[in-house]
This record gives C-alpha cells, sequence and structure tokens, in this order.
C-alpha cells in the first residue's frame, strides 16, 4: 500500500459516523465487536514478533480469500507515524492496547471505513463495524457475515460449553462487544445523567465518558456498551442494548423538552455564546472547543440556531474530530505544542462557522 | 520545543505540579509522560486473576499448551492460548460463572464442527437458537421452583430437538446418497 493511500485513512478526519443518520442525532454511532482467537496457537500476548507477524499474514491472506472480497487495506502499525497512530484512535479504528506493541500487528479496513479488522490485539483477531446512528441489527449482520467468511478458512478457537475462547475471559462466550455512543446533554442539564448511569449495571450495561475522564464528559458524548458476553446469544445482547438506548433517547427527548418549556431564555443565551465563542475565539482549548461543540449540537437538534451560523450536521460532527489533537497535527503535518493547538482549533472552528 | 526531561524528542504534554507551594512546570514528549506516570487506567483483567488466591497450595501447574502457569495468570489477568481453558477449569470455571453470571454460551456457533450443517440452513440455525434460549429459560425456571412452567418449556425444546435431529438425518443421508451415485459413476 502506497505511502498516500495509506494517509487517506490516517490524515483526514473522515470517518463514517460523521454522516449523519438521523434528525435529532443523539446517537452518534453503533460499534460492534467481535473477538475471535485461532485455535492451537498461543494468544497475541505469547507471540514473538516473528510468529506474530506470520499469523497476521494468514489472516489477511483469508480476508483477501474470495470471489467477492471487500477491497481491503492493510496497514502494518511499525510503518505508522505517532501522529497517524493518534489519527486512527481517534476515529475508533485502532485501541491504546495494541499501540503498546506495534510489531508483528495489523489493521485492516475497508474503503469505508466502516469495516475494520484489529489483527494480534489482545485477540488474534478484532473485527468491527461501526456505522453512524443507532444501527446495531445492520452492524451485526455486517460483522457476523465477516466473521462467518472467515470461519471458513480460519480455524477458531472455539468450545461447547464456553463458545468463543478469548485471552480475557471477561469476553468469552460471543466475543461481541456492542456499544452506542450517544450525546445526552439534556439529561446533564437536568441533573438526570448520573440517576440513570447508575442504573445501567442492573443490567449488564457499562457507560464511559467520551473526550473526558471517567464517567464525565465534558463534550456530553457517552459510550454505552454491555458487559457480560457469556450466557445470552448475539440477538439478545444486541436487542437488550437496543432498547435501553431507545429509552435513553426518550429519557433526551423529554429533558429537552422540558427545558424548552421552562429555561427556554437560558438555554438560548447558552447556545448563542457558545456559537459567539465557536466563531469568534482566537485561542480554544479542547475542553472548552467540546463544551461549546457540544452545546451547538443540542441548539442545532432543537431548531435554536441562528441561520447566519451556517452550520449543518455533517459540518459540526466533522469540527468535533478535526479539533482534536491528533487531526490538528496531521492538517498541519507536524508537531504542535499546546498553545499552536489551541490556535489552530481556534481556526479551525472559526472557518466551520463561517467566519474567516 | 524539546522534552524538557530527556531533551531528544519532541514535547508534546504539558505538566504542572505544585509542590508545598512551589510550581514546576515541565514539558514532556509522550515516551517521558507516559514514564512519569505509568497508571490511570485500570486493568480490569485483574479483576479475573484476583479471584485466585495465590497462595493456594499444590503443585505448580502450566498450561501444556503455552506453559502459561497460574501466577502469570494472576499478573496480566490474560490466558496464553485457548487450551489454558482446560488446564485451569477448576479455578476459571467459577471465576467466569460470576462475571457472567452463566458458564454456558448460547449464541452463534462455530461453523465447520458438527454443527456446521446447522449454520447452512437459516432456519435451523434459528431452531438451534432458540433451542438454547429455552434451555436457558429451562434452568431460570427450575430455579424459581416454576415447575408446571420448567414442564411445558422441557416439551417444547424436546420437540426442537426431534426437528433439528429429524432434518439433520435427513442432510446426513441426502449426502451419502450423493456419494454413493458419484462412486457409481466412477466404477
Amino acid at each position: 500500500m502506497s505511502r498516500a493511500e495509506i494517509e487517506k485513512i490516517t490524515t483526514l478526519p473522515y470517518a463514517a459516523w460523521v454522516e449523519p443518520a438521523d434528525e435529532p442525532q443523539i446517537v452518534l454511532s453503533s460499534r460492534l465487536r467481535l473477538a475471535r482467537n485461532l485455535a492451537g496457537r498461543p494468544f497475541p500476548n505469547r507471540l514473538q514478533d516473528a510468529e506474530a507477524d506470520a499469523l497476521a499474514q494468514e489472516i489477511c491472506e483469508q480476508l483477501q480469500a474470495g470471489a467477492a472480497a471487500e477491497a481491503w487495506q492493510v496497514l502494518r502499525l511499525e510503518d505508522l507515524l505517532q501522529a497517524e497512530k493518534g489519527v486512527l484512535l481517534e476515529k475508533h479504528l485502532l485501541s491504546q492496547d495494541i499501540l503498546q506493541h506495534p510489531a508483528g500487528r495489523r489493521l485492516v479496513v475497508n474503503q469505508a471505513q466502516s469495516l475494520a479488522v484489529m489483527i494480534n490485539e489482545e485477540d488474534h483477531l478484532r473485527m468491527q463495524a461501526i456505522l453512524p446512528g443507532l444501527q446495531l441489527a445492520a452492524g451485526w449482520q455486517q460483522i457476523s457475515a465477516l466473521d462467518d467468511k472467515l470461519a471458513l478458512g480460519l480455524n477458531f478457537a472455539y468450545d461447547q460449553q464456553l463458545g468463543f475462547l478469548t485471552s480475557c475471559p471477561s469476553n468469552l462466550g460471543t466475543g461481541l462487544r456492542a456499544s452506542v455512543m450517544l450525546h445526552l446533554p439534556a439529561l446533564h442539564m437536568t441533573n438526570k445523567l448520573e440517576g440513570i448511569f447508575r442504573q445501567l449495571p442492573q443490567v449488564g450495561l457499562t457507560v464511559r465518558g467520551v473526550y473526558g475522564e471517567g464517567s464525565q464528559s465534558q463534550s456530553e458524548l457517552y459510550q454505552i456498551s454491555n458487559q457480560i458476553t457469556l450466557g445470552y446469544s448475539e440477538e439478545e445482547i444486541i436487542s437488550r442494548l437496543q432498547q435501553l438506548v431507545e429509552e435513553i433517547i426518550a429519557q433526551e427527548v423529554q429533558a429537552r423538552e422540558w427545558l424548552r418549556q421552562n429555561r427556554l431564555l437560558w438555554l438560548q443565551d447558552r447556545i448563542g455564546r457558545a456559537a459567539g465563542i465557536l466563531a469568534n475565539a482566537c485561542l480554544l482549548t479542547s475542553a472548552e472547543a467540546m463544551e461549546h461543540i457540544s452545546t451547538l449540537r443540542l441548539g442545532l437538534a432543537m431548531g435554536l440556531c441562528q441561520p447566519r451560523w451556517q452550520i449543518s450536521w455533517r459540518e459540526l460532527n466533522l469540527l468535533m474530530l478535526s479539533v482534536q489533537p491528533p487531526f490538528l497535527q496531521a492538517a498541519a503535518s507536524k508537531e504542535l505544542n499546546q498553545y499552536e493547538r489551541d490556535e489552530a482549533r481556534a481556526v479551525l472552528s472559526r472557518k466551520f462557522l463561517g467566519n474567516n | 520545543m524539546l522534552c524538557t526531561k530527556c531533551g531528544k524528542r519532541p514535547a508534546s504534554v504539558h505538566v504542572e505540579q505544585r509542590l508545598n507551594g512551589q510550581k514546576m512546570e515541565e514539558y514532556l514528549c509522550e515516551e517521558c509522560a507516559e514514564a512519569l506516570w505509568g497508571f490511570g487506567t485500570l486493568n480490569l483483567n485483574k479483576v479475573f486473576s484476583s479471584h485466585f488466591g495465590l497462595g493456594a497450595p499444590g503443585p505448580v501447574q502450566t498450561c501444556p499448551g503455552c506453559g502459561l502457569s497460574l501466577a502469570e495468570f494472576n499478573g496480566t489477568g490474560r490466558l496464553g492460548c485457548s487450551q489454558c481453558y482446560q488446564t485451569f477449569a477448576q479455578q476459571l470455571l467459577p471465576v467466569v460463572n460470576k462475571f457472567h453470571g452463566s458458564r454456558r454460551h448460547i449464541g452463534k456457533v462455530k461453523l465447520n464442527n458438527q454443527l456446521g450443517q446447522l449454520m447452512q440452513d437459516p432456519e435451523l440455525a434459528n431452531k438451534n437458537y432458540e433451542k438454547l434460549a429455552l434451555e436457558k429459560q429451562l434452568n431460570e425456571l427450575v430455579q424459581l421452583e416454576k415447575f408446571e412452567e420448567a414442564a411445558a418449556v422441557r416439551d417444547k425444546i424436546r420437540g426442537l430437538e426431534q426437528e433439528i435431529n429429524a432434518a439433520l438425518a435427513a442432510a446426513r443421508q441426502k449426502q451419502q446418497s450423493q456419494q454413493a451415485g458419484k462412486a457409481g459413476e466412477q466404477q
């Protein structure tokens, strides 16, 4: 694969989920991940680099086998620059874990970057489907078809009792982790978020804040996923998550309506200030940018944005990715210090808000 | 700007520390910053290993598949190969059960084993899923001592089993007769 082709994936802030799927945009993306290992081979943490590389080659060949093979792009992690790894992390195509030891590790992505396979992360294969909006069933179909195809040529480690065997017992059985990224600003503003999150473990789900420390998130983006992988079928795991997410969406919609009825002026003020800062600031920290982009998202969803701000869903989604440090550095083609990043972020934000 | 610690790589992390009212500022590269912290994310895998009790007496057991010992697993929370699940079944299964609330996989079955035929026929595959789901329901009902309902579920499972077995037998017969036909042609 040529350097130019690699760069298409590792520099542009485009990811499949920036394309808006529905209007309120409460759900940004749905992600499904399937863990598989080859039988009779040590798990990646006990493979020598050369063995890992040979095994990766074997998996790549199977991916490219068959007439209807996708046009996969294969990236060797050893060949990637530091900044490129950061970009792939932001796009959720790579994990922090696989970057600990890049030798013998690969990332395989399809053209749309909606389907990817991490090779030799914690498990030999970590397949992933990522789609915009709430599309768990569609994502499952895609990833299950990929799994079936690979199973024709690869002997997966499987046990009649325990299902698919994984390096960490927490992924045992289905090997499936389904997750949904949600934007929940109104529930946060109305102080209802914590109570809802406290209920999630009771149904085997966990929550993680995106772009923030712990469960606090400046961007009000939260990733909700299943914790348990054994004892429930894939369909059950997905439908349970789907039901819960639909319930949370309904609550967020209610909270937005409550704000409209009871705190409209306050809300308009917040949204106007957010737009003002994004359109006029000369230095923007990451936390500040994410907070205001989040408020603007809410404004757009509730029809409270001024037409002259000229912002669309797609642009807002792109802006959210573009202001992350790895993308700023990729766009500048060099390492930026914090001050330079804050400046670049402000330049970008002004441009997106039509204020060059 | 170069890292203030190693002076080699470009700095990308700004560290500010206040010690006894004195402010200390450093600009570090990612590697030095990582070495400085080396923490910040929980290793959830350890939840598994910590259930074992390291001091358990007995011979040191290692997995014949990959040479992993229980002590090593306790350190990382990761198994070495698929065979480890057999080697350490006695210690692992209770923990798996505790974490997942189950020790029985329900869902997709592996292709190319005896059940491979099931998966090639979507209708049969669905029946198989249905059967597995009912088995789970049966367990739950028995635990709740709802025996009448359990009996009804058990009958449904038996019915499904019969249907699946009949379909599999028919498929096998068809395969055999095809093979016999081919053999006949060759003769």
